[in-house]
């Protein structure tokens, strides 16, 4: 009928510059990617040489790199739990009216606003061996003897621990909090009145209900955690220890520092697929959990 | 009501459109040609502690002297990022000061061989050739089987600097060895202070004292080797040694552990405020800190001590330098070699020591050096010749590795004979790699000019080659 | 009837205090930074370097910081064209993502999952990927260098997300507003423009202020396709300040030029913070 005819125009016109857009700068760069990376190139010259798998076969030999698959595990991994559990923590303790509840809120969230190249910036300063606060609240509370450099190699990865947390902790009390919200308070007013304690509130009703929100805050770390490249450059001065590497350090090094195009394409091709597939995973996995959904 | 808001956003939405497509032109620097008649002429250039006024000189010295050209000059710190497309591009400037991948370039084909400029008469020199009034490392720096593509032009050596009203009131000398060094270090321990400060964060800094207890150690003939990284060398006894000394200072807290957490300004500040008294760095020190230096300040330079025992020469002087070079899809590639031959006259030399308070690498530019610069000088005078690091550059994967290392020596998280192994290995690996990964970069030797020299020297000590 | 308990017991109390005590400890940690921040950005230089403790107060408001960010790091122009940019592409993408987010939400046909998959695989690409092949594209379209390539790419970048989002918001809008208005005569276009987008504006709010975020603070694309100093943004000036050499000893600007640059940021937050909450939980929080 017209209407159907009306609405097929419709749904043509309103997909394609969504869709233009996307695969012309998206898309389209994504598959050259793979192309560059099956070349040996220095990007200063328009000379590119075939070479075929060449640069994989080295990328599954590169033990830096599978090093810093490691690392960026390990940024998931830490911070992520951590700050899943703190943003939960406080969202079940703001959601039930607490005095000043807006204020925490919005506050909690400010880190978020910033960008992660100042809060890396800001937090060097914190971590500065001679007057950070860090090394400061120390030496005030008399442990003055642990002061040290926290940005020098071996202890980069676990510095990187709290400027996440901290960062984070504000969205995704968002996005719990907004969960939370959403039940429904006669569920809480007859557990109350059954007597139940705070913690099996927190087991029985709570926890089922924000699922979906673990759903997607896992797979949001996933992919911020795998892509973990600010903190690490910054604090590092842009020349990162070969072991506090991340995927997308090391392969910026390779391509910008090494001159390497092709191989670190290669090495960002590799990083993409192991992105996508553990997203998905992710996502399965938490969905499978939700016989708890009423 | 609703609509308005709608033509509100739909205006604001059109008004925004055409302010962005206004401006979509692209970077506003004149490319070469020809413009009012005039050959335009465009030199890039490097905007960092030299800062641009000086080549600005320069440039208005050759417009005066070659009415028919108008040079175009600009500088940016990042001058290098803006320059890769346009050599992608195939429209390059005329004359390139940047810090771009040059070997890369040269193995491309992209820079001009300046063989035959070199041969044309030096500006303000008569019966000199321009190759004649330079220092070796200038053109030997950036040489490949026998043609140059670079010229080094600012450069630095590099050696401990201190305060001499600090040595005075303390009654410290410059030592001589490096076991003097340590001896020193220990005394100006025991008065409180850091004997040596260190620009922790880049790791790199410590690649200068380095390469020169190699050289201290082994002789040249061992610090070539490790710049063409020859099998074995990156283990052998020179080396494993020389970093068991670099290291030395750490173990003995001589470099106190907080400096590893410092970046260059930040220790070159402790220094500067005394709380150190030594720092290796190059000759850029004074010019990069004038803002902080105090004017009682006694600026003092000791080139890196001698080893007793060691096969080579206790005078030769690390040095590094920059370099400018034509690159050869230039527009007016002999306009821009032509250019340089002007920037490199004595008179500009001898003007860029005394302002920059930094090295110029012509003959005889720094006869009456600046306070600051004066024993600098001096080092580099009576030094039998100047050596300079390149291996990094040739080879940038191995570069890595090797700034890798240092940082781990420094962090005592390796130990000498641990980064010896693992610094042969990325040799081993690079070897391996230039086949099946590189095109280019024959086994290059540009210093077979100053080996033979030192070859020669060893038959005649008393013949001081450079100067 | 004896004695009613008058309140609940101690330990509830005590419970109480501790969960209060808990949030006002987080809350100075994360507002301890901001205020230093705020503190170092009205101190003299100098002061940063010789005060070994942290804790001092300034000795008096320098706001020549702000001053010296403004002009000599050329803060003025960075900043417009920081707006200029994340202006425009917040423009662009709302516009784009917006259609297709309608298209998918509520049209049934073939094609919409594999197509819906199709932009969220872009969540997945590592910014990294794209950069080399996007610098040589843009070079060839002769828009490296230009507000309007910076735009595009950012617009490109921020489709995915949106998208996401949006659809689920528009899948949750009831069809018999549709189907009533279809009976009215209403045109196709019409039914999105005049009821199905307002109702979508928490939806529309919550993804601007995240999309706000990213491209105002966005870095490295900014680095790599911007070198035209004229043309910079505020994050590049900032990383300009902090790594040029003039002003390295010269803290108090650089970190007065961190507030500046999130200043904008908060207050964009500040304003719109409230449609978060109800966005967040029709869009993202389905499906």
């Amino acid at each position: 009928m017209l209407r159907a005819r009306q609405q097929r125009l419709l749904g043509f016109l309103f997909l394609l510059p969504a869709l233009v857009l996307y695969t012309l700068f998206v898309v389209y760069p994504a598959i050259q990617a793979f192309s560059i990376s099956l070349s040996l190139w220095s990007g200063y010259t328009p000379e590119k040489e075939f070479v075929g798998l060449e640069n994989y076969r080295l990328v599954l030999q590169d033990s830096v790199f599978w090093g810093a698959i490691k690392n960026n595990l390990v940024l998931i991994a830490i911070p992520g739990v951590l700050t899943l559990a703190l943003a939960l923590y406080f969202a079940s303790t703001l959601a039930h009216n607490i005095k000043g509840a807006q204020i925490f809120r919005v506050a909690y969230f400010f880190p978020n606003v910033m960008s992660v190249v100042v809060v890396a910036i800001m937090w060097s300063f914190i971590y500065h061996p001679k007057w950070g606060i860090f090394n400061g609240i120390l030496r005030l509370v008399g442990l003055g003897h642990f002061t040290r450099a926290w940005l020098a190699q071996d202890t980069l990865i676990p510095a990187i621990f709290a400027p996440s947390i901290w960062m984070g902790v504000g969205f995704y009390l968002v996005l719990y909090l907004a969960a939370i919200q959403q039940i429904p308070q006669e569920l809480f007013d007859a557990a109350k009145v059954d007597g139940a304690s705070g913690w099996r509130i927190f087991r029985h009703i709570t926890w089922p209900m924000v699922w979906p929100v673990n759903r997607i805050a896992a797979v949001f770390l996933v992919l911020g955690g795998l892509k973990a490249f600010d903190f690490i450059w910054v604090f590092s001065y842009g020349y990162p220890a070969l072991r506090n590497h991340t995927m997308a350090t090391w392969m910026y090094q390779k391509t910008i520092t090494e001159y390497d195009m092709g191989y670190g394409t290669a090495l960002s091709v590799v990083m993409f697929v192991l992105v996508f597939v553990a997203s998905i995973i992710t996502f399965r996995v938490a969905s499978q959990k939700r016989e708890w959904d009423q | 009501m609703r609509a308005s808001v709608t033509y509100r956003i739909l205006g604001l939405a059109l008004g925004l459109a055409g302010l962005v497509l206004l401006p979509a032109c692209e970077g506003t620097q004149n490319q070469s040609g020809t413009a009012n008649g005039k050959k335009l002429v465009e030199v890039s250039v490097f905007q960092g502690g030299y800062d641009i006024d000086f080549w600005e000189a320069c440039a208005r010295q050759y417009e005066e002297t070659h009415p028919e050209v108008k040079v175009n000059l600009w500088g940016d710190p990042r001058n290098a990022e803006k320059l890769r497309p346009r050599f992608i591009a195939g429209n390059p400037p005329d004359l390139v000061y940047a810090s771009l991948p040059i070997w890369i370039l040269i193995a491309a084909d992209q820079c001009l061989p300046l063989d035959e400029e070199l041969a044309k008469p030096a500006v303000g020199q008569p019966g000199k050739t321009w190759k004649e009034s330079l220092i070796p490392s200038a053109y030997t720096d950036f040489s490949q089987d026998g043609h140059t593509y670079a010229l080094t032009v600012p450069y630095a050596v590099f050696g401990f600097w201190y305060d001499h009203r600090l040595f005075r009131a303390h009654g410290w000398q410059p030592p001589e060895t490096w076991d003097d060094l340590l001896a020193l270090c220990e005394q100006i321990k025991q008065a409180g202070i850091d004997p040596i400060a260190f620009q922790g964060r880049y790791p790199g800094y410590i690649q200068s004292l380095f390469e020169t207890l190699v050289e201290r150690t082994g002789g040249i003939e061992a610090w070539l080797a490790t710049q063409n990284i020859e099998p074995g060398v990156w283990k052998s006894e020179p080396v494993v040694r020389a970093w068991e000394m670099v290291q030395e200072l750490r173990r003995r807290e001589y470099i106190p552990k907080a400096y590893m957490g410092l970046s260059h300004m930040e220790s070159q500040m402790e220094w500067v405020q005394g709380k150190a008294a030594m720092i290796p760095c190059g000759t850029w020190l004074t010019t990069e800190m004038k803002s902080s230096l105090p004017k009682e300040f006694e600026v003092g330079f000791m080139p890196y001590p001698g080893v007793s025992g060691g096969k080579g020469d206790p005078t030769a002087i690390n040095a590094g330098g920059e370099y400018w070079f034509v690159p050869t899809k230039a527009r007016h590639p002999d306009i821009g070699a032509d250019i340089l031959r002007q920037v490199m006259s004595l008179d500009n030399a001898r003007r860029f020591v005394q302002d920059k308070k930094a090295l110029f690498a012509v003959r005889n530019c720094d006869d009456n050096p600046p306070a600051a610069l004066k024993e600098a000088v001096a080092a580099a005078h009576s030094a039998r010749f100047m050596f300079s690091s390149h291996v990094s550059q040739w080879y940038p994967t191995f570069g890595s590795a090797y700034n890798e290392v240092c940082g781990s020596v420094m962090s005592l998280d390796m130990t000498p004979q641990e980064a010896g192994d693992y610094l042969e290995r990325a040799a081993a690996a690079q070897r391996r790699d230039r086949r099946t990964r590189r095109h280019e970069m024959p086994n290059p030797d540009p210093f077979a000019a100053a080996y033979a020299a030192v070859e020669a020297l060893k038959d005649d000590p008393v013949v001081i080659v450079g100067w | 009837m004896g004695p009613v308990k008058s309140g609940p017991p101690l330990s509830q109390h005590i419970k109480g205090f501790l969960l209060y005590l808990s949030l006002v400890v987080y809350l100075a940690v994360v507002v301890y930074p901001m205020v230093w921040l705020l503190l170092s950005s009205v101190r003299k230089s100098e002061e940063l370097f010789t005060s070994e403790s942290p804790w001092t107060l300034p000795k008096h408001l320098y706001l020549q910081n702000f001053g010296k960010a403004w002009r000599e790091g050329r803060f003025s122009g960075y900043f417009l064209n920081s707006v200029l940019v994340t202006a425009g592409s917040l423009i662009l993408v709302t516009a784009a993502a917006t259609m297709a987010a309608y298209v998918l939400g509520r049209f049934r046909f073939r094609l919409n999952r594999p197509i819906l998959f199709y932009f969220l695989a872009g969540m997945t690409f590592p910014a990294q990927l794209a950069l080399i092949p996007l610098f040589f594209l843009m070079l060839r379209l002769h828009l490296l260098n230009t507000y309007l390539g910076l735009i595009l790419i950012y617009t490109g970048a921020s489709l995915p997300f949106t998208i996401f989002v949006l659809t689920g918001f528009f899948s949750t809008l009831p069809s018999e507003l549709h189907d009533a208005a279809a009976i009215d005569g209403c045109s196709e276009f019409a039914v999105f423009w005049r009821i199905m987008l307002p109702l979508a504006r928490p939806g529309l709010i919550t993804v601007t202020i995240f999309n706000f975020l990213g491209i105002w603070n966005e870095y490295l694309y900014a680095l790599v396709f911007i070198t035209d100093e004229n043309l910079r943004t505020l994050p590049l000036g900032l990383a300009n300040l902090a790594i040029n050499k003039q002003y390295d000893t010269d803290l108090g600007a650089l970190f007065a030029g961190v507030v500046i640059v999130m200043v904008p940021a908060l207050i964009v937050y500040n304003l719109l913070q409230r449609y978060l909450t109800q966005g967040l939980q029709t869009g993202a929080l389905k499906g």
